[in-house]
């Protein structure tokens, strides 16, 4: 069963197209959702939420329809918005409690869940503590404990990171990767840095002006999109040009070679015969993956992948 | 067991702890009418501040304090005067003695149960749970009503049955004013439906505490003096109507047509008490409970609607 599926989603404000026919057919694990900011994010979120009805087209979270089904749905899937949600004139452990119950789990369990998703997100004696004395870190992993509390199958992430310090960040994304990776709950998580994405996920939906840019697995974007570096010790262009000839994009550095569609064995192939006919000494061939930021870089060659392919 | 060992690359002190690990959760989820008498309770506990600081609890209770002290002087003097059948108050003029602090104690609360949620915008957390956005607004209002039961038909139970006890023949004396519970209950019921309904809606409009509280505090009192003074001022037959504007004189003819106290019509009735202006106005009695029903049926239509608005 796919996490999420929509056809044709399209959300249209009095003045503005916030989703502009988004169809998405997204796979479980740890989904990585980027855009400019007033990319439509926030407002995809909802949907799926079932908060938000679309104007046209049909969401489906889990299998169940976003927009008949929002109880369900939420039921089942947890949500940390973007902003600052805490009452600060109460203890973390008993706002965890009261969200477990408004979720549907029993007052018993939703005691023993509040303390085992607090101290998975790593507070301890602090919880007993109101939280109008926390930092932004510790209200992070509140605000991330209370989607946690029910044991949902979905988790939305809106900017799990915002506002926290370069080591936060880094703990907030190890919470988030164990969470998706030796938990099984899947996350849909935004971020506007691609950096983030690339270290958690393992799939992407990229979208801007509410349409769909680009969505996949991160490790096949970056396998298509690999190249095959190869350094010789001269003559790196009679190479380059023998290449060409046989198809393939090269890019010429100084003595080295960048070839395009390093994640195929013909390519490797063809590159090591050609060494081979011009007997030229080979220093090194290695693969090189892109990172995002390179891929989504205006003008970069990977961008204009990304309309075209998708 | 096997005895724990630091292992390379798990050592520090917090991923150790993390890896107590997680469990998944396999029990019964109760759904929605569970949640939502979950966000009720906690709202009325909320009401009186527990569970919360001491200022919200002193202030709670102080005038749920005030609101009883009618009833309290009225056991004491029963018990104390040689007379059989004192009455120092009646209950059908109760509401009206105390309603400043029924609107105090509405200023108070109503902000805190909607005024909170929407300032701190933990808002989004509720509506991202399995209920629906007018469940969330029907809950709190709701509590405000119930809450408001303990400061009104509380002390009227509270005086019935001091009074019977204080009467030389308790059965006989309970048994001569049975009618009063029902009567007590329905019209208490009604001001709690009017005063929480539109407590909440006015404190689910206005963003900051303090604004919420003096916009409930005018709202009830601005009316009440506005109306009692055009209607005793304003020498015009159509004036009655300035009266349905007044959600105190509507409550007050509520209550005195279900105990059949209505006062009688005079020439002076115009510039009396509220009572009085309310009979002046001389609609058939059933009106006044309808309306002030209709108050609190209005006033949860716009709450509700206030809630569909914001995501």
């Amino acid at each position: 069963m796919p996490l999420i599926e929509t056809n044709g989603l399209t959300k249209r404000y009095s003045r503005v197209t916030a989703l502009d026919g988004l169809t998405l057919d997204v796979e479980p694990g740890i989904i990585g959702l980027v855009g400019p900011n007033g990319a439509g994010k926030s407002t995809l979120i909802k949907i799926l939420l079932g908060l938000v009805d679309a104007t046209t087209g049909t969401a489906e979270v889990l299998g169940l329809d976003a927009a008949r089904e929002g109880l369900r749905v939420r039921e089942v899937v947890g949500y940390m918005p973007e902003h600052d949600c805490l009452p600060p004139d109460q203890s973390a452990t008993n706002f965890v409690i009261h969200m477990a119950r408004m979720s549907g789990i029993p007052p018993s369990a939703a005691r023993e869940r509040a303390s085992e998703v607090l101290r998975h997100v790593g507070l301890f004696e602090e919880r007993y503590r109101h939280m109008g004395g926390y930092s932004t870190g510790m209200k992070q992993r509140v605000k991330l404990a209370q989607a946690l509390a029910h044991d949902p199958q979905l988790l939305f992430l809106d900017e799990p990171t915002n506002g926290l310090d370069p080591q936060g960040r880094d703990e907030m994304l190890d919470l988030v990767e164990r969470t998706g990776h030796e938990f099984g709950i899947s996350i849909v998580m935004s971020s506007h840095l691609l950096s983030e994405i690339e270290r958690v996920c393992d799939g992407l939906i990229v979208i801007d002006d509410g349409k769909l840019m680009r969505t996949g697995r991160i490790a096949e974007l970056t396998d298509e999109t690999a190249v095959l570096a190869v350094e010789v010790e001269w003559d790196a262009d009679r190479l380059a040009d023998m290449l060409t000839e046989r198809g393939l994009e090269v890019q010429v550095l100084g003595r080295e070679l960048e070839v395009a569609g390093g994640g195929s064995d013909g390519v490797h192939d063809a590159i090591l015969d050609a060494v081979v006919t011009l007997n030229l000494p080979l220093v090194r061939m290695e693969r090189r993956r892109r990172t995002l930021e390179e891929l989504f870089q205006p003008g970069a060659d990977g961008a204009e992948a990304s309309n075209g392919a998708g | 067991m096997a005895q724990a060992e630091p292992t390379p690359g798990s050592g520090s002190a917090t991923g150790t702890i993390y890896d107590l690990g997680y469990q998944a959760y396999e029990g019964p989820r109760r759904g929605r009418g569970y949640a939502l008498w979950s966000l009720y309770v906690l709202s009325v506990r909320n009401a009186f501040g527990i569970g919360r600081g001491a200022l919200p609890k002193a202030m709670a209770f102080t005038l749920l304090l005030f609101a009883h002290a009618l009833a309290i002087v009225q056991l004491i003097l029963g018990a104390v005067l040689p007379v059989d059948e004192f009455e120092f108050v009646t209950p059908e003029d109760y509401y009206g003695l105390i309603q400043f602090i029924l609107v105090l104690f509405v200023a108070a609360i109503a902000s805190d149960l909607v005024g909170n949620d929407r300032r701190t915008n933990t808002l989004s957390l509720y509506f991202s749970r399995p209920i629906e956005r007018d469940d969330y607004a029907l809950a709190k209002i709701a509590a405000l009503c119930s809450s408001l039961l303990a400061l009104t038909v509380l002390p009227q139970l509270l005086m019935f049955a001091g009074n019977a006890l204080g009467a030389s023949d308790g059965l006989d004396w309970v048994r001569d004013n049975a009618d009063e519970l029902p009567r007590i209950v329905a019209s208490g019921a009604l001001l709690c439906l009017a005063f929480g309904s539109l407590g909440i809606l006015i404190a689910s409009y206005a963003e900051r505490r303090a604004f919420a509280m003096i916009s409930v505090i005018a709202i009830f009192l601005v009316s009440f003096t506005v109306v009692g003074v055009v209607v005793s001022e304003i020498d015009n037959e159509q004036m009655r109507w300035a009266i349905f504007f007044s959600p105190l004189h509507v409550v007050d003819g509520s209550t005195q047509y279900i105990f059949d106290s209505l006062p009688e019509i005079h020439a002076d009735s115009r510039r009396g008490e509220p009572s009085d202006q309310v009979a002046w106005a001389d609609f058939p009695g059933y009106v006044w409970p309808i309306a002030t029903f209709a108050f609190a049926v209005v006033a949860s239509a716009l709450v509700v609607r206030r809630y569909r608005g914001s995501v």
